[in-house]
């Protein structure tokens, strides 16, 4: 089971983070920094895979962006970095493109993109194709909602019962 | 009123939205802190509205706020209003926010089961799936219980997008409330056999975790999940099946046999590194538990070694370290095939990957043998001088000690060279006191043991006695390892200090040893090492006492202790002092004795002042001087004469009881139990009692106490009763006042 996903720049800025187990405020953040510390001191010929307390944290980098995993003892680390590739991939597909900056913007987007892949820590969808369409329709329902009112109904002021 | 309404929307038809926000903070890279609070307060009044349309855009931007590390947690109730809105995008917005802060602490969270529960039971798939995804991040114990009977009918919903997710959901559901996986249990299993491929991998999934905690349950599905592997070709699913087999295996044997053949066939076809690492980490959990069976399966052994050098030969770092990996479990119960490969291993040491070297310095334990022992461990030693992390080459020393001294030292041959390489290691810079203390404790085990190395070992420690640099390296980590090593030669140089003496080959040792001891540095060294110091010395000088035959040399050698001593005398230590202080009062009585034994015989020289005769009468005298300052010698040496011999943990036990000797048996009279107050008014009236009473006779006084007082203090459960009952003799009825 995957206990944490967090996404980082090289400069230390945290990008996404995604938390399958509960911890307080600041466990997360002392969690957040000494993984960030650990991952960016690496030399880029190193093996990605640390050993850090009874986790393994498993990272790779993308352009400017560390994606970077803690999965426990028993987990397959191989495993791990498939997924880290997948979702790039989901991301890439859908973004066309992806850029760190289309995360940064659309932070949202790239966080219901991994609800569809992952849930509970565990893989939910293998097929990228699936995942996709999910996505594609959540969009299209979010549309629906959202069409185009009139100025008046959208201030409030003229109900139209959806609210 | 419609219009002030209006004006109070109209005012938050500019608020930021989230790129709004995104864009300022990039802007403000300076006075980031400022920004951001600002916008904190301006999310505080648009929070404070009444359209559900502000709510979520302002909760949007505090999920983006709390991404970069502030707390959220005071918008608790607002997240949950923005969950409660029918609209689908604030929906999805009020549950990523829940999913990013709330945690078990979080109070709001016992709002939010009804309103879960609406949702999940909602019409509009994508509702139920915002919430089933949301809720895997903040279930808590109280929440598992309340929605577990509507996370298990969504299991059999019609749509599979919703199935597999609640699927999945189960498994938290599991965790925070096991009861509910008894229920659940018969509809997971039949999601094994789910038409939609999607539920059933969820269903392999959450079946795998369960039975990595629990797997004595879930061995009856193993042929169903046999019958998955052969058939299924999606590999992350046969990952997982594999893995749970692995969990299988320890208690079931015969399991472990019939999954070689398929392991070994996956392993053969696949080109996927994940799906072969799998494999082989499974079948080597295999043939660890059916390690009886070794010989038919040689070949997997093989086949799984031959594997693995393939991925520790690769270019890529992460084939290399797992191949290692693998490695290291293979080497429990195959050392020999892992031998094979030593060239490769020790080419692993070299690597620029400090989590490469790590993992082959781990593998070094199985691969030592007599022969390759001393060149192993001079490449060792030759990484430690161009190591550069402290942790690394801490581990290096620790590796060097721990393959030299495994089984009783059986691999080395030549015990010289180990203490030479130990006083090596003792030189190191920026040692810490574990590690010195390893060293130090190698030391004085291969010195006691090992009785033909002692006079190399003594003059070794000599040399560092009088060589080494500590006063130079005051503080920091380099005297502090070094300080222990001191400690353990102190004691070696005093315990063998026979061994210093000069013979054909080396001068004798002792005398500048001595003086070496007493330098002003030793007072900067911790109390136990001091300790040892000064008690060495005395030892020392015990055996340089016996061996001088000059008598006013032996009272100068006196003398001279005793100055040096001086200052030990006064140390805050207790330990210290009071080793000083008795070493100072015999070496007192010591001098004494020999004065007067030395003033005897030059008084008996002086005396006679016949030459011819000088040398009859004086002689006698002398001899007589010199056989008190022999004794003196003897008997001061004799406090520290005796083999030491290493003593088995469990040498006591074999010690036989002597005849007559009863280590069960009371040396005294077991002392009257203590009297509770109660017993007080009740003994003033049965008023009896002195002495000794017999059992029913306390008894019978006591019902009569409890019935004259109508105290029920002594009925049966009163412990003191029981006392009394149980002792006889030892109990007495005192009044107390």
């Amino acid at each position: 089971m995957m206990h944490y996903m967090l996404l980082f720049s090289r400069q230390g800025k945290l990008r996404l983070q995604k938390w399958y187990t509960s911890h307080s405020e600041k466990a997360k953040k002392k969690i957040i920094r000494d993984v960030m510390t650990m991952v960016l001191a690496r030399k880029p010929k190193m093996c990605a895979f640390i050993e850090w307390k009874d986790l393994k944290i498993v990272y790779k980098r993308y352009a400017s962006l560390y994606f970077c995993c803690g999965i426990e003892q028993q987990d397959n680390e191989l495993l791990c970095l498939e997924i880290i590739h997948r979702y790039v991939e989901l991301l890439d597909k859908y973004f066309g493109s992806v850029c760190e900056l289309d995360i940064i913007f659309n932070f949202e987007r790239a966080y219901f993109m991994l609800d569809e892949f992952m849930l509970a820590g565990e893989v939910q969808e293998t097929s990228k194709k699936n995942v996709l369409k999910a996505i594609a329709a959540q969009d299209l329902l979010q549309e629906e909602c959202d069409e185009p009112k009139s100025l008046l109904e959208e201030l409030g002021v003229i109900s139209t019962g959806l609210e | 009123m419609a219009l002030v309404r209006v004006k109070g929307v109209l005012d938050h038809v500019l608020d930021k939205n989230l790129q709004d926000l995104v864009r300022g903070i990039r802007n403000h890279k300076d006075t980031e802190g400022k920004y951001i609070s600002e916008c904190i307060e301006e999310i505080k009044q648009e929070l404070k509205q009444e359209s559900l349309v502000v709510k979520a855009n302002a909760i949007n931007k505090l999920v983006y706020l709390q991404m970069l590390g502030y707390d959220i947690s005071w918008a608790g109730f607002n997240i949950v209003e923005v969950m409660s809105s029918p609209k689908f995008t604030f929906k999805r917005i009020g549950y990523l926010a829940a999913s990013q802060s709330f945690h078990d602490g979080t109070d709001v969270i016992m709002l939010t089961t009804n309103l879960v529960r609406k949702d999940l039971n909602s019409t509009n798939t994508y509702d139920a799936g915002v919430a089933l995804s949301s809720l895997s991040c903040f279930m808590t114990g109280d929440l598992a219980h309340d929605l577990a009977n509507d996370i298990m009918v969504l299991m059999t919903s019609t749509k599979p997008y919703l199935r597999k997710k609640a699927v999945l959901l189960m498994y938290k559901v599991f965790l925070r409330f096991p009861d509910s996986l008894k229920p659940a249990f018969g509809r997971l299993k039949e999601k094994l056999e789910d038409p939609d491929p999607g539920v059933q991998s969820a269903a392999v999934n959450v079946i795998c975790e369960l039975a990595r905690k629990n797997p004595q349950n879930y061995l009856s599905l193993a042929p169903l999940f046999f019958k998955l592997m052969t058939t299924s070709t999606n590999n992350w699913v046969l990952i997982k099946i594999i893995k749970l087999f692995g969990a299988l295996i320890p208690l079931e044997p015969r399991l472990g046999k019939k999954l070689i053949e398929p392991l070994t066939n996956l392993i053969h076809s696949t080109s996927a590194m994940s799906l072969l690492y799998e494999c082989i980490n499974t079948v080597i959990a295999v043939l660890i538990s059916i390690s009886s069976g070794l010989q038919n399966h040689a070949t997997s052994v093989q086949l799984c070694v031959q594997k693995l050098q393939i991925l520790i030969e690769d270019s890529d770092q992460n084939l290399k370290y797992l191949g290692l990996l693998a490695m290291t479990k293979i080497l429990k119960t195959h050392p020999k095939s892992v031998q094979a490969h030593k060239e490769l291993i020790m080419q692993c040491l070299d690597d620029k990957d400090e989590s490469i070297r790590l993992r082959a310095l781990s593998l070094l334990y199985g691969m030592v043998s007599k022969k390759n022992l001393m060149e192993i461990v001079k490449k060792l030693i030759v990484h430690m001088e161009k190591a550069e992390g402290a942790h690394y080459r801490d581990e290096l020393l620790s590796k060097i000690i721990g393959i030299c001294s495994q089984n009783d030292y059986r691999f080395i041959t030549n015990f010289e060279w180990y203490v030479s390489v130990l006083v090596e290691l003792a030189a190191h810079k920026g040692m810490k006191p574990a590690q010195g203390r390893a060293i130090a404790n190698q030391l004085l085990d291969v010195a006691i043991r090992v009785q033909q190395v002692r006079r190399f070992a003594a003059r070794q420690m000599s040399l560092l006695l009088r060589n080494h640099t500590f006063d130079k390296q005051r503080g920091g980590g380099g005297s502090a390892g070094l300080v222990e090593v001191l400690y353990a030669a102190a004691w070696i140089c005093g315990e063998f200090a026979v061994c210093l003496a000069g013979d054909e080959e080396s001068e004798d040792a002792r005398r500048a040893t001595l003086e070496a001891m007493s330098l002003p540095y030793v007072l900067q060294l911790p109390g136990e090492v001091q300790a040892v110091f000064v008690h060495n010395q005395v030892k020392l000088y015990a055996n340089l006492l016996l061996a001088e035959s000059d008598a006013e040399e032996r009272v100068a050698l006196t003398t001279e202790l005793l100055t040096r001593l001086e200052q030990f005398v006064h140390s805050e230590d207790l330990e210290v002092q009071e080793r000083a202080v008795c070493a100072h009062q015999l070496l007192k009585c010591t001098a004494k004795a020999l004065r007067q034994a030395a003033a005897s015989k030059t008084a008996a020289i002086f005396d006679v002042g016949d030459v011819a005769t000088e040398d009859g009468a004086g002689s006698t005298a002398e001899a007589d001087g010199d056989a008190v300052i022999d004794r003196v010698a003897k008997e001061l040496s004799g406090l520290f004469a005796g083999e030491l011999n290493p003593v088995a943990p469990k040498a006591q036990r074999k010690v036989p009881l002597p005849e007559g000797l009863d280590l069960d048996a009371w040396i005294n009279e077991p002392p009257a139990p203590p009297k509770s107050e109660f017993d007080e008014p009740v003994k003033r009236k049965s008023g009896k009692s002195s002495g000794r009473k017999k059992e029913p006779e306390a008894a019978v006084s006591a019902t009569v106490g409890a019935s004259a007082s109508g105290a029920t203090n002594y009925s049966s459960s009163d412990p003191t009763v029981a006392w009394g009952g149980a002792s006889g003799g030892g109990f007495e009825q005192k009044e107390y006042h």
